[in-house]
């Protein structure tokens, strides 16, 4: 097992992480950056402005982290989903946790609700898509993956199909700018409030898959192969989409929709590190988080106004995901 | 480990796959199954391991009924070669190997270092110790084969159960893995094994059991095949079975007439 990866998936993101703080319309050296931080554990002279401290814990450092755990949470539910499913073109949206969140969303700003309330509508739609997924899968026990992915492109269709009806409805003025800048993706405005309502449901679920890791490995076998070394198939997958749709939904919650990353991060990550899911579980959370952290510095530095990171996160992954799958024809071939 | 069917029916809706099918392999037999396609092979072999429940009659493992059993006693108990193993993501052979100790380990353990020790010797015990590294869709289809019978080992089952090991692989990883599987049944381990060659049934097993339309139509010693009316019957088609004896060996071959 290439261990050694890990260590230096942890650098990197270190990394990215001061380099994100550097950038930026106020920018914070990494000297002055690490003794801010530390201050709060350590008896340090503050020589720095009230105007840094509270760009610091207030501005830079929540969005900086809502990004690592989104980052994290998105690569991390694309692993385990295209483990569970057997096919590493499987995304985090294939039971439709994205569109039904991205419905909810659209509910909450139609209806005018308190913003606060919008990711718990999202959060709520997200999970009920998934619900509904399962659900369909359970009628088809003799296949349930098949069931599963149909019972996904369909929940996903009537979802997206709501959200473009309230779409319609919806005032041009006002309420559908608010619902497709949702629907783009973005980190914006995401503070410490955002991170409390995503933290512990994230962190939450990525236990019981660090846990199950080694497990997920031979979920990746075909089923009666799975089930001849006496692995409850179907708990194992149970759990395993519990997590990752709890990872999923929680990101779509206050980000809205950020494409590619989920299936572009576990690729590379398994190209790094091989397969086994003790390897690649944290290096692709540790590479996914640094991968979202880069690219959201990017989305509030390159232009006066921000960029949606869901249109930079597709402009980057879908051109990388081609050549990935170029790359991987011209090697099967030869 | 002995295997005793009692009794086995199994159907798909109206469409009766398996009639009544009762037999005991031996602790510590060969038994090959025989039967053409669509006899019902498959399906016996998937009620045997549990995946598929019998509408009526039960399989007993040393005496207890497999429906008593948990998946986890069920995989200490057999442990399944498949046709051949297509693993979407490639693992290592090591690691492939190692997957086998999952019946022994709670869902939340992982294998430790005695266990990887234990998946090393059984490689080499089979002769593939320098597949160790490698990985498993880069290796050959025989050489994979073997991969699964490490892994069958490292589980620790008494039984083997093989469906059609050999029909992906050329001539000579044929024999292999029927030689290797036959090692394993003098060191005490039972063996079924389903094959679409009666030449391998005849050289290699103790028993057959020839499966036609759903029913078993001969359950006993290999010699009884060597007439040729039981495989003419099976295959519908008329056979002649010769004995011959090459370099002090004895083979039986078998000839369409």
């Amino acid at each position: 097992m290439r261990r050694w990866i890990i260590p230096l998936l942890i650098l990197l993101y270190i990394a990215v992480f001061i380099l994100s703080f550097a950038l930026g319309r106020f920018p914070v050296t990494p000297y002055e950056l690490m003794k801010i931080l530390f201050s709060r554990i350590l008896p340090i002279e503050a020589d720095w402005t009230r105007q840094a401290e509270s760009v610091v814990f207030n501005i830079r450092l929540p969005r900086i982290l809502v990004a690592s755990l989104i980052g994290a949470g998105l690569s991390l539910s694309g692993l385990v989903f295209q483990m569970i499913f057997r096919n590493p073109m499987v995304s985090p949206d294939v039971l439709g946790t994205t569109s039904g969140a991205g419905f909810g969303a659209a509910i909450a700003l139609l209806l005018h609700l308190p913003s606060p309330s919008i990711p718990y509508f999202a959060f709520f739609f997200g999970l009920l898509a998934v619900f509904l997924v399962w659900l369909i899968g359970s009628r088809v026990p003799n296949n349930q993956i098949l069931g599963l992915i149909l019972g996904g492109i369909m929940i996903s269709a009537i979802f997206e199909s709501g959200t473009s009806f309230i779409k319609l409805v919806a005032d041009p003025n006002d309420e559908l700018p608010a619902i497709t800048y949702f629907l783009m993706g973005s980190l914006a405005g995401c503070g410490n409030a955002e991170l409390k309502t995503i933290a512990i449901p994230m962190v939450v679920s990525a236990i019981p898959l660090l846990l199950l890791s080694w497990h997920l490995n031979l979920l990746s076998l075909p089923e009666e192969e799975a089930r001849s070394l006496g692995v409850n198939t179907k708990a194992v997958r149970a759990i395993a989409i519990a997590s990752a749709s709890l990872l999923t939904a929680s990101s779509v919650a206050v980000a809205g929709m950020i494409g590619w990353v989920g299936l572009v991060i576990p690729h590379i990550t398994r190209m790094m590190t091989g397969p086994d899911s003790r390897l690649t579980i944290p290096s692709s959370a540790l590479l996914g988080a640094a991968f979202l952290t880069a690219v959201d510095t990017v989305a509030r530095t390159v232009s006066y106004q921000e960029i949606p990171i869901g249109i930079l996160t597709s402009f980057i992954g879908a051109p990388f995901f081609l050549y990935l799958i170029i790359r991987e024809g011209r090697r099967n071939v030869a | 480990m002995s295997l005793e069917a009692k009794g086995i029916s199994f159907s798909y809706g109206d469409h009766t796959v398996l009639d009544d099918i009762s037999f005991t392999a031996e602790d510590g037999s060969f038994t090959a199954l025989l039967g053409r396609n669509g006899s019902g092979k498959t399906t016996l072999m998937r009620v045997l391991l549990g995946f598929l429940r019998p509408k009526s009659g039960d399989v007993f493992i040393s005496g207890k009924s497999l429906r008593e059993m948990g998946i986890k006693e069920r995989a200490r108990n057999i442990a399944y070669i498949p046709q051949q193993t297509e693993m979407v993501y490639s693992y290592t052979v090591l690691d492939a190997v190692l997957m086998g100790i999952s019946p022994a380990l709670s869902i939340f353990e992982r294998p430790k270092e005695k266990e990887r020790q234990l998946a090393r010797k059984t490689l080499e015990e089979l002769g593939i110790g320098e597949l160790a590294g490698r990985y498993i869709n880069k290796i050959s289809g025989g050489e994979r084969q073997l991969v699964m019978i490490a892994r069958a080992i490292v589980q620790n089952a008494g039984i083997l159960l093989l469906d059609e090991p050999t029909s992906s692989l050329d001539y000579s990883n044929q024999i292999l893995v029927l030689e290797t599987a036959k090692r394993l049944c003098e060191k005490g381990y039972t063996v079924i094994l389903s094959t679409h060659n009666p030449e391998h049934a005849l050289a290699y097993a103790s028993s057959i059991i020839a499966l036609s339309s759903s029913r078993i139509i001969y359950n006993g010693p290999a010699e009884g095949l060597r007439d040729g009316n039981v495989l003419s019957d099976l295959y519908e088609r008329p056979l002649a079975v010769q004995e011959i004896e090459i370099s002090g060996k004895k083979r039986c071959i078998c000839v369409p007439l």
